[in-house]
């Protein structure tokens, strides 16, 4: 190293040990790191290839669903189809080029109903998901954050919890006619409680961090930092909750179903279709009609899980590239 | 120690008693026909009158309100309306409970055996092949509805293993689709949340300190990030219990378990409300004590909590 | 001052990966260590003190590398090790760490007395009777009182200061040859930073420990140092013995670091601070890191990386404006102060 000096050194101009006359400033400042939060979730989100084939598959389907009545040769899902040489219903009929899934035991078109219903499926699901983010997100956060709130809060969300849930659905669909409403009346009772529960946890976590004292002592108004400190932070999860309501909401609408209190069957819906199916699923010729709209259904259940965990992973700054 | 033991028993106790008042005022909203089933075009309107007196139904709110607490405090809940009328409900109960509790506990310990070695292990090998097959476990088992698996499951596998759908006292091999199909959920979710807790613990300073005096990182597993991950667990035995014991309502139906999870659908049908009273009064107090033994358990394990008067729930 | 050398690091080069780009922590650093001194580490967040000796113990964190250079211990290349099993050689046994924050470096569900414990059975033939017995006798070295009461309590049930000694404690319970401070006292009260400091060097002269001490806290170098080595952009810019780095640095980043110790404030003016920001070490360093912050830099400073020049056998510093061609310059007057009390040879 000292020779390497050496020789550098005769050829080194005496200027250079002239002084640089600089401020004492730097003046090539780092590099000015841009960091957006959504750009960088979008990236993490992106990076992840199984969470991104959900997401296409979830949008092309639902897509699919919208349009599928416009569709040329789509039938109706409640019609009843009339064999023209026997006259008699077409009970049961194997899928084939005409009926893509087959009929039911009324003979039905499987095809037009599993679609029909998934669109009545996904509608309860969104709904009664929006309705528990939005009640659990406002609960929640009064919850945590208003002190006066919190021990009625607490009892009432005590007893609510301990119904159990089923009970509630059941009752409720009960004394009140089985209907779309209803069972989203129903399925939003009790199901903003976890949510709530969720993000009143979060809020007592980081309700007394620092960056929200100093807010408190700089005077700024409670919904203020509700809003603008806390509900960011959240924003993760709640889109993982919204994306877990849905099938949380299916799930509950079969089961209901099972159990007779589900809708009527003119309205199809995933419910009752697998419903139908697996009064007949013994029967290996037959079991189709429980095959289809299961496979649907836990097809798009689990896309709706891989996309809401995965955003939910990408949103939080921690995993940030 | 015995105090936070008797207050978090007395606030258990309160909550029974608001949730059983709700109930029992929910289900005198129910329409009154239901109570005559197919009769109730038969019966002509004084018949009608008697019968419903004859249930207690036509006194004022209050009145059935009392009676139902004081014969609960002897032990005596009612007589069953419509379900097999003028029979003790507890001798009804008495017959069923067990099936319930049987599978429920059984699901319960097979998702525990399960459940937590499954979530050790994804720690221990994460992001490596377990941990992607648990992973993979937990989403299906998450997303579909166990509606749709348990029906999955009781076409194929029982073609498979050759394993028996109608559920049969004395042939234990008929335990076996229902008990697993109930124990599925749970092992999901106690995976899941081991796996999580492991990890975070793996990311803390003392466990840095542990590698720095040199530890073993088997050693470090075993003896601190295990055992600390394991208080947080506690908290969800409570639901695990309440979440086995009514997931089996619709398990019993598929198998045709003669248990009370089966019959608490029927009876709501028949708006036998003194059943449907009784059914509701267990499962909240199984709900409830979970939740009690939950506190306790994290009380015990985590020694932190002993410090802080009124811990957070 | 021994010659003996205990640990020998020869032109280091360790980066990190973040986020894709790669980050020299520490660039080409050599250092020395003596058995039986107290070597201060000094310098500012982000200067890389921690990152280098945690490479010494193999606790560089997942995403980070020793690049090049040798880190010889005893006579082996530790800068080799890869497996657990090789560290584990040297973690404790050889080498044991003090880090900086007592309140989380315990296992707040275990008593202390198991973790102690576990420590004395891990690197001795005792076994549980005799082993707790040690764990005892080894609280009260570090000046736990009622130590067997306090054997079975919980970290929760120690003050900051209390759980420190615990952390000690532990380290001592390695028997390890040289001991790692990270910033013990940065987190604990100015009081109690004194007694753990206190407790340290008599721990040192008991157990006949090499300390590495790191701290951003020149008071602490002060009390506690035999030499000191002044860290900035991972690399050091100037080691010497501790009375001739108070009263005889020749580094502008000495100068600036010793200038900004509140001591020398003069009243009514501003307190000193250093303009401008750490480096961004992202990139390749051409010349002297410092340079840019740096009133007195020459131009060269920009160019070709300044070798170290000395001052004394036991002084060192990486400056140009040492250099036999480089203009005089004087530092600031809070540093002629010092210079005036340097009571060696000029």
């Amino acid at each position: 190293m000292n020779s390497k000096i050496e020789k550098l050194s005769s050829n080194i101009n005496k200027e250079l040990f002239e002084f640089a006359n600089n401020k004492g400033k730097q003046e090539k400042l780092y590099e000015h790191l841009y960091y957006s939060y959504w750009t960088s979730t979008t990236y993490a989100f992106t990076k992840n290839k199984i969470a991104l084939f959900s997401l296409c598959f979830l949008i092309s389907l639902m897509t699919f669903t919208i349009i599928q009545p416009y569709l040329p040769n789509q039938k109706s899902p409640t019609q009843i189809f009339i064999d023209q040489y026997t006259g008699m219903q077409l009970r049961n009929h194997k899928p084939d080029s005409e009926f893509y899934f087959g009929t039911n035991s009324i003979g039905q078109d499987l095809w037009a109903r599993i679609w029909s219903g998934t669109r009545t499926s996904l509608l309860i699901g969104l709904l009664v998901g929006l309705w528990q983010s939005s009640v659990g997100i406002i609960v929640g956060a009064l919850w945590g954050y208003v002190k006066a709130l919190e021990k009625i809060i607490t009892v009432i969300y005590n007893i609510l919890d301990n119904i159990p849930n089923t009970i509630i659905l059941v009752l409720l669909t009960y004394i009140m006619d089985p209907s779309i409403s209803t069972l989203i009346f129903a399925m939003c009772i009790s199901g903003w409680l976890p949510m709530a529960r969720f993000v009143r946890n979060q809020i007592v976590i980081i309700r007394d961090r620092e960056y929200n004292l100093a807010s408190r002592t700089l005077g700024t108004p409670t919904h203020r930092i509700i809003t603008r400190n806390l509900l960011p932070y959240l924003v993760s999860v709640i889109m993982l909750r919204l994306a877990l309501a849905i099938p949380g909401a299916i799930g509950s609408e079969v089961f209901l179903t099972y159990i007779g209190l589900g809708l009527p069957i003119d309205i199809p819906s995933l419910g009752n279709i697998i419903n139908e199916g697996r009064i007949v699923m013994m029967v290996e010729s037959l079991r189709y009609q429980l095959i289809f709209p299961a496979t649907i259904l836990s097809l798009i259940t689990i896309s709706f899980y891989i996309v809401g965990n995965a955003f939910a992973d990408a949103a939080d700054p921690k995993n940030h590239v | 120690m015995i105090l936070y033991i008797l207050k978090k028993l007395l606030q258990s106790i309160i909550t029974l008693f608001i949730v059983l008042t709700i109930v029992f005022f929910l289900l005198r909203l129910m329409p009154e026909e239901g109570y005559f089933g197919e009769n109730y075009e038969k019966l002509d309107e004084i018949q009608k009158e008697t019968i419903l007196t004859g249930m207690g139904l036509k006194d004022p709110i209050h009145i059935q309100l009392i009676n139902f607490y004081r014969g609960l405090l002897k032990g005596d809940l009612g007589k069953s309306i419509t379900y097999r009328p003028d029979v003790d409900v507890v001798s009804i109960l008495k017959a069923k409970i067990p099936y319930s509790l049987k599978s429920g506990l059984a699901a319960l310990t097979f998702s525990l055996a399960a459940g937590i070695p499954l979530g050790i292990t994804m720690a221990l090998n994460k992001d490596k092949i377990w941990d992607r097959i648990g992973t993979g476990y937990i989403v299906f088992i998450s997303a579909v509805p166990s509606a749709v698996y348990y029906l999955f499951i009781q076409l194929y596998v029982s073609d498979v293993f050759k394993l028996p759908i109608l559920f049969n006292v004395d042939n234990i091999r008929s335990w076996i689709l229902p008990v697993i199909s109930m124990s599925l959920a749970g092992i999901a979710s106690y995976a899941m949340w081991m796996r999580r807790y492991m990890v975070d613990e793996l990311n803390k300073d003392y466990v840095k300190l542990a590698r720095a005096k040199g530890l073993k990182s088997r050693s470090i597993m075993i003896h601190h990030v295990l055992r600390n991950a394991f208080v947080p667990m506690a908290q969800y035995l409570p639901s695990a219990i309440l979440f086995t014991i009514s997931g089996s309502i619709y398990i019993e139906s598929l198998y045709s378990i003669p248990g009370m999870g089966g019959l608490l659908v029927d009876v709501i049908q028949r708006q036998d409300n003194a059943l449907v009273q009784a059914i509701v009064l267990i499962y909240s107090s199984i709900g409830i004590l979970g939740l009690f033994i939950g506190d306790i358990l994290m009380f015990i394990l985590d020694p932190r909590i002993k410090i802080q008067r009124g811990g957070t729930r | 001052m021994k010659d003996d050398v205990i640990l020998s690091v020869k032109d280091l080069v360790i980066k990190f990966n973040l986020r894709g780009r790669i980050l020299t922590a520490i660039r080409e650093v050599s250092l020395d260590i003596f058995r039986g001194e107290s070597l201060a580490i000094v310098g500012e967040s982000g200067s890389g003190k921690s990152v280098l000796v945690k490479s010494f113990i193999g606790l560089l964190d997942e995403n980070g590398w020793i690049d090049s250079g040798k880190i010889i211990y005893k006579g082996t290349d530790i800068s080799q090790y890869k497996s657990e099993q090789d560290w584990l050689k040297i973690r404790g046994r050889e080498i044991a760490m003090v880090f900086q924050e007592p309140m989380t470096s315990l296992n707040p569900l275990k008593t202390i007395g198991s973790q102690i414990k576990e420590t004395v059975i891990l690197h001795s033939r005792l076994r549980s009777k005799a082993a707790k017995r040690k764990s005892i006798e080894l609280l009260e070295d570090v000046g736990i009182s009622q130590a067997e009461k306090r054997f079975t309590q919980y970290p929760h049930e120690f003050s900051g200061g209390m759980r420190q000694r615990v952390v000690i404690a532990i380290a001592i319970a390695c028997n390890p040859s040289i001991l790692i401070c990270d910033e013990p006292t940065t987190a604990l009260d100015v009081t109690i930073q004194a007694q753990i400091l206190d407790l340290l060097k008599y721990l040192k002269v008991k157990y006949n420990l090499t300390i590495i001490f790191i701290t951003h806290d020149l008071g602490v170098v002060a009390n506690i140092a035999d030499r000191v080595a002044v860290m900035y952009a991972g690399d050091i810019v100037e080691i010497g013995k501790s009375e001739e780095i108070f009263y005889n640095s020749q580094h502008p980043y000495t100068w600036a670091l010793l200038s900004s110790l509140p001591q020398f404030a003069e009243k009514g003016k501003f307190l000193y601070s250093i303009d401008g920001m750490p480096t961004n070490l992202f990139n390749d360093i051409e010349g002297d890191a410092f340079a840019p912050r740096n009133k007195n830099a020459l131009k060269i400073d920009y160019v070709i990386r300044p070798p170290y020049f000395s001052i004394s056998p036991t002084h060192k510093a990486r400056t140009w404006l040492l250099d036999k061609r480089a203009p005089k310059v004087h530092p600031p007057n809070s540093i002629k102060e010092l210079h005036k009390n340097w009571r060696g040879n000029h």
